[in-house]
């Protein structure tokens, strides 16, 4: 024969019989609703990333190659720079000519 | 459904909102990659299990950083970190003050015991859907079932007032 202790213990362990689903509050589903807006306005889809990247990448070619042309272009003025002095003598004022 | 599984883990209204919450967000941001492997209701009931039992790991983890706080703290007289008892919305009147008793006894079992029985009881699957939600065969979940069973005998016998 079953204990008075038993006997509760297999009341308690049955308790949940008939259970029925609980319901989350109303306000809940728009809270849920107004969540999921707002993570799609301010997440980026890995096709947005790349093309960020992409875009990124492609400034920083064209600025190194803008500086590397302007850098070719400095040292042919200055060439020409030096050539004129020679052919017209200029020499700097502080130099005494001989 | 999802409600009422975080609701069974977190035994708390706001914390199984949060959860709710979470499972949907979860849901809409990877729908896309939902393989038809399983149905979308096993898909469903994974992620608000594992977002429940993940809920569970950070409220412990906050707790015990909690308990140290209240340790270094001189004023504080009563314990802050009291776990209300937990009163399912959906349980028979005559069973409540039972129920309470066996939630608190549920909280006690192993991940795998607790969520098998869970499962079971408070959602009222079969074995066969909880064997596909768990991802293991039928006999395992009836052994995590009958163990889950005993577990909770010996937690509740210490409940037991004469």
């Amino acid at each position: 024969m079953q204990t008075a202790k038993q006997q509760w213990i297999d009341a308690s362990l049955n308790a949940l019989e008939g259970i029925n689903q609980a319901e989350p509050t109303p306000e809940l589903w728009g809270r849920i609703a107004l969540n999921i807006q707002k993570k799609k306005v301010s997440v980026l889809s890995p096709y947005q990333v790349w093309i960020a990247a992409a875009s990124i990448l492609l400034l920083m070619f064209i600025n190194g190659w803008v500086l590397n042309s302007l850098k070719g272009l400095n040292t042919k003025s200055k060439n020409s720079a030096y050539r004129i002095i020679e052919l017209y003598e200029l020499n700097p004022s502080n130099v005494e000519l001989p | 459904m999802v409600y009422n599984t975080a609701l069974s883990y977190v035994q708390n209204n706001e914390d199984a909102e949060e959860v709710t919450q979470d499972v949907f967000i979860e849901l809409h941001r990877s729908l896309d990659s939902f393989k038809e492997e399983s149905s979308l209701k096993t898909w469903i009931y994974r992620i608000a299990i594992n977002k429940s039992l993940d809920y569970l790991k950070y409220r412990n983890r906050k707790k015990r950083m909690g308990i140290l706080s209240d340790i270094f703290k001189k004023d504080s007289l009563e314990p802050a970190h009291h776990i209300a008892d937990f009163e399912h919305p959906g349980v028979k009147f005559e069973n409540k003050e039972k129920a309470k008793i066996l939630f608190k006894a549920i909280n006690t079992l192993p991940e795998a015991q607790k969520t098998a029985f869970i499962l079971a009881k408070v959602e009222g699957l079969g074995n066969l859907q909880i064997s596909e939600i768990m991802n293991r065969h039928v006999g395992a979940i009836e052994s995590l079932l009958s163990r889950a069973k005993e577990n909770l005998k010996r937690e509740l016998g210490g409940f037991y007032k004469e």
